[in-house]
């Protein structure tokens, strides 16, 4: 009578549990699985993830140990009318750089110094002096340019940005980088186009606080200059004042092996 | 008579034309703009509007919306954080040249990490915390540029400023930014103002009144055509046409694209009180004459209405030659088509329609205020006599209110301050009123200074004309880009004053180059800087004395190395007062003459013709010494009323003339008759005027007083109570007009029935004798 109250439960299977529970525990998992290659096949398979993508972009822009430039810097208003400076900039690292006009001749020998965790210098010769700039100025605009100082620092995105995959397109990456918490920033989303062929990023949506599309950044003429990889036209458009600065970059020179000496208050007022 | 032939042979196509006339100009109606713009009504080319508008083009500035508001929270961290929305939501909107608020002002400051160039809160600092908001409370009240500029002295109002592009729809904007403000959850109590603001107000006024007053005119003279006349056609005739021939009127201005302005609201009001007398002359002959002499009587009578309407016309056409101002141009070419457009109707549609229903009964008439033993018109109809009778007393009386208004004539004001178009109570006036006290004023002045902005000698020279500024009592915040140069010169280390040398002054501008507010004070060029500073609504008095004080001590200065123009709405409101009185005098003579050669052209008689303006040119020096004494101020549209009244009250002369001359002839003929006693001819020999004795004038006077005189009397009375209704609306300067022209018919009516007569009948004035058929004549040809 037992053996056969027993036999009316079904089989005893391994662990005391019934073999139709574990049929339908196999059932179950074969069906997430469908489902997981479905989806596998709905969304194509990434094989590098946003943040792994952000890293390598990290990587690429800032290979070089230092870089020497002739910057052409050509502002258009809204109403057409185009105003051109020139400067040279020394970068050393992502966080060290020296900037200064060379021309119109007015504006000669004015100086903007970045060191690391934010100390920012300008240097004024008609004052013969060296002024110590807020951090906090960020979104200012640099030397009437649409870039302002935020967007002139070369900062290592991956550090300061969460990285989240969007999509990819023919020739590009497509992702979102949102704020990390602690990152003080102006704007409250990027979206980067990033070059597939060498992680070089080719555009940048701005979004403003509001999530609005503020400005938009691309990168041109790219260049590969002994192992690195380089823009050499940078366009910042003020989609909201309807201005644009192109920032040219002539005569670059990677490792050349720029001195300490160079990113000082000194040598900026040299 | 061919002409009524035509009109009697289509009737039916001209009722039905009209109405598909109609149809296709009330549909532009819909497109009529209104604009309350008063820079807009000087002329483009008025160098005042020209620098106005270049510095608004160029700086943004000028056309400036307040937004300020009272709360004890300001510098509490939410509060903040809602007046950033609301400087967000505002710089979005199409048609703002900037936004100024607390939260995004341009500020200099040196703190323990360096140099800061930015705005006063930078964007990361929000949300604030307790602690840095208190800091900045106290950092914004003890810092010039921003106590009593962004923030009032006891840190209670904090403003928000709204730059707006001078070719913007300013209702349309002031609008979408209430909703704004009312949706912002502002903690606080919120105040708009600013000539945008009081612009938007007028034209919000101006629109209900137009839409409130009309129908109420509209029943007033139907009331008054009702009681006189006991007959509903008598009423909805003339008022249909009237009402008809406003909508074409109005039509037109939505199909040229000619704005509405606080000017010509007063078309419609006008065009009913008016225009309703044309077609109410009509529809009384009509019904006078009988059967088979309709079409003759309308012939006769529309030469008296065409005169009428021609010589109103006159009046208004007057201000499209004589004035310098567009608004009030507009306002002439308008209203002379709607008369046009009234008189047309009440010689086609009014008889058209009458020939269809063609009334057999006619007994209305006999209930009609002109036939009926009223006591108290009686009464009124014996004093008449009275003035008649006793011409030297009534010459007396009314030379001595000649001289009692002349002598008000130099008390007239002279008013263009928009802030007066408003009641004390309403909301507008009282916001600008708080913020006079608070901030200073809320209206815009600057001045332009042409240089090389670079140099410090120029910037010295702007921070003397500043410095200069800030010790008038009406100037409030001047600012300029020397301001921001000195203070920069300061945080450099080298105390803030401008800066020595060029080279400094272009260090710093490229330091400042692309700050937000800094396009607002420096041209791009740096060859042209402007220096703002804000002045509360001022009368034209203060204003005159203020902008001569700036200029002379400007010209007294004489700036070796810049030119400096004062710029701001105070220039126009003075090219605005002076083409008013320079309007005034010339539309009046201009209205005078034309009205003269009109009369001219009716008696024939040089002298006969001047005698005939007495009753207008006695209503001209009473309105101006009426307001005079009621200190009603001449401005954009009292200034109106001069030949406005010319316009309308020379048809009371006319007609009285008209009656008399018919009367005298008919006293003649029967003085002749009972001498000769066989002369019939309708021709009365000019020696038959000797005849006339001054009782057979009196006697002529008298009939033409009772017949002629009472149809002027209803008509006084039905167009005064018509401009009484614009005492109700909400415009102080359409308030004033209207009482003024009501002032105006009663004067010119009243001139007419006991001055006239006396004068003329003083006079024994040879015009009369003038031939009958001659006369007729001219009729016949002016019907042509």
């Amino acid at each position: 009578m037992e053996k056969l109250k027993k036999q009316k439960k079904g089989l005893p299977g391994p662990w005391g549990l019934s073999w139709s529970w574990i049929l339908a525990g196999i059932i179950i998992l074969l069906l997430i699985l469908l489902l997981a290659l479905w989806a596998a096949h709905v969304f194509p398979a990434q094989t590098l993830s946003a943040e792994e993508i952000l890293k390598r972009v990290d990587e690429v822009v800032n290979a070089p140990k230092d870089r020497e430039a002739r910057i052409k810097v050509i502002i258009i208003d809204s109403k057409g009318k185009q105003e051109i400076r020139e400067m040279i900039s020394y970068q050393k690292g992502s966080d060290r750089r020296l900037v200064k006009f060379t021309s119109p001749a007015e504006h000669r020998g004015i100086g903007f110094l970045s060191l690391p965790n934010e100390v920012m210098y300008l240097y004024l010769p008609a004052y013969g002096r060296t002024r110590r700039i807020a951090s906090h100025v960020k979104n200012t605009k640099f030397a009437g340019t649409d870039f302002t100082y935020e967007d002139m620092e070369a900062a290592r995105y991956s550090e300061k940005w969460v990285g989240q995959w969007l999509r990819e397109e023919a020739d590009y990456y497509v992702i979102e980088l949102k704020p990390k918490p602690e990152t003080k920033t102006q704007y409250s989303r990027l979206v980067m186009w990033i070059r597939t062929e060498n992680f070089y990023p080719a555009k940048i949506e701005l979004y403003d606080r509001a999530n609005r599309l503020a400005k938009l950044l691309t990168l041109n003429k790219m260049e590969k200059i002994g192992p690195y990889w380089t823009s050499r036209q940078m366009t910042m458009e003020d989609l909201k004042e309807n201005r644009k600065t192109i920032l040219e970059l002539q005569e670059i020179k990677f490792d050349v092996g720029l001195g300490d000496e160079l990113f000082t208050e000194r040598f900026l007022m040299r | 008579m061919k002409f009524y032939e035509f009109i009697y042979r289509f009737r039916w196509l001209i009722v039905l034309g009209t109405f598909i006339l109609t149809l296709m100009l009330v549909w532009p109606i819909r497109q009529l703009k209104i604009n309350a713009d008063l820079t807009s009504y000087l002329p483009k080319s008025d160098p005042a509007v020209r620098t106005l508008e270049y510095i608004a083009d160029t700086y943004g500035g000028n056309f400036v919306a307040v937004i300020a508001i009272e709360s004890d929270d300001i510098f509490k961290p939410y509060f903040l954080d809602s007046i950033r929305e609301l400087t967000t939501k505002l710089q979005l909107l199409e048609g703002v040249n900037y936004v100024t608020s607390l939260t995004n002002v341009l500020d200099l400051k040196k703190s323990d990490e360096g140099l800061e160039i930015g705005k006063l809160i930078s964007e990361e600092d929000f949300p604030l915390d307790e602690s840095k908001a208190s800091e900045l409370r106290s950092y914004v009240l003890n810092k010039k540029r921003f106590r009593g500029r962004l923030v009032s002295a006891d840190g209670r109002v904090t403003l928000v400023i709204v730059a707006l592009r001078k070719d913007v729809d300013k209702n349309q904007i002031m609008k979408e930014i209430r909703k704004i403000v009312e949706t912002s959850h502002l903690s606080g109590e919120v105040h708009l103002a600013g000539l945008p603001a009081q612009q938007s107000e007028i034209s919000r006024f101006t629109l209900y009144d137009l839409k409130t007053l009309s129908p109420l005119v509209a029943i007033i003279i139907f009331l008054c055509l009702f009681l006189s006349f006991r007959s509903w056609r008598g009423v909805i005739i003339p008022l249909a046409a009237v009402a008809l021939s406003t909508l074409w009127t109005l039509g037109f201005m939505g199909l040229t694209g000619v704005p509405l302005t606080i000017i010509s609201v007063a078309i419609p009001v006008l065009l009913l009180a008016v225009g309703s007398a044309y077609s109410l002359h009509v529809l009384h002959r009509f019904d006078e004459a009988p059967e088979d002499q309709k079409k003759r009587a309308l012939s006769h009578v529309s030469a008296s209405v065409f005169l009428a309407a021609i010589t109103t016309i006159a009046g208004f056409m007057s201000f499209v030659f004589g004035s310098y101002l567009s608004a009030i141009r507009e306002f002439g070419v308008f209203a002379s088509l709607g008369i046009l457009f009234a008189l047309i109707l009440s010689v086609t549609f009014v008889p058209a329609f009458l020939f269809i229903i063609n009334p057999k009964r006619l007994k209305e008439k006999k209930n009609s205020l002109e036939n009926k033993k009223i006591p108290w018109l009686l009464r009124l109809e014996k004093g008449a006599f009275g003035f008649l009778r006793q011409g030297k007393i009534t010459l007396f009386v009314f030379l001595s209110v000649i001289i009692v208004a002349l002598s008000g004539i130099p008390f007239i004001e002279r008013h263009a301050k928009m802030l007066d178009y408003f009641e004390a109570s309403s909301e507008i006036r009282r916001s600008e009123i708080f913020l006079e006290r608070k901030i200073g004023g809320s209206i815009p002045m600057n001045i332009l200074v042409k240089g090389d902005i670079q140099e410090p000698a120029v910037l010295e020279e702007m921070k003397a004309l500043e410095d200069f500024l800030d010790q008038d009592p009406l100037v409030h915040n001047p600012l300029s880009i020397a301001d921001f140069l000195a203070e920069m010169n300061d945080l450099m280390g080298e105390g803030e004053k401008i800066p020595d040398s060029r080279e400094k002054v272009s260090n710093l501008l490229f330091l400042l180059e692309g700050q937000e507010g800094l396009d607002q004070l420096l041209h791009p060029d740096k060859t042209e800087a402007v220096i703002q500073a804000t002045i509360p609504s001022l009368d034209i008095e203060e204003m005159k004395k203020l902008v001569e004080r700036i200029e002379s001590w400007i010209k007294q200065r004489s700036f070796p190395s810049a030119q400096m123009i004062f710029s701001g709405s105070p220039q126009v409101y003075i090219h605005l007062d002076r083409s008013l009185v320079q309007s005034q005098i010339i539309s009046l003579s201009l209205a005078l003459i034309l009205i003269y050669l009109c009369v001219l052209f009716l008696v024939r008689s040089p002298a006969g013709a001047l005698l005939g303006m007495i009753p207008i040119i006695f209503t001209l020096i009473l309105i101006f010494g009426f307001m005079g004494y009621a200190k009603i101020p001449l401005d954009i549209v009292t200034v109106l009323v001069g030949s406005v009244s010319i316009g309308i009250g020379i048809d009371y002369s006319l007609h009285w003339i008209n009656r008399f001359r018919l009367e005298v002839r008919r006293e003649a003929e029967k003085r002749v008759f009972s001498m000769t006693e066989k002369r019939n001819s309708s021709i009365l020999p000019l020696d038959a005027q000797s005849f006339l004795s001054n009782s057979a004038l009196i006697e002529a006077a008298e009939r033409t007083l009772r017949s002629t005189g009472r149809a002027i009397f209803i008509n006084m009375i039905t167009v005064a109570s018509g401009f009484l209704v614009l005492t109700f609306g909400n415009l102080i300067p359409l308030r004033r007009f209207g009482l003024l022209v009501a002032v105006t018919m009663l004067s010119s009516g009243l001139g007419t029935l006991t001055l006239l007569p006396a004068v003329v009948v003083k006079t024994k004035a040879k015009w009369i004798k003038m031939n009958k058929k001659q006369n007729k004549n001219s009729k016949s040809r002016e019907i042509g």
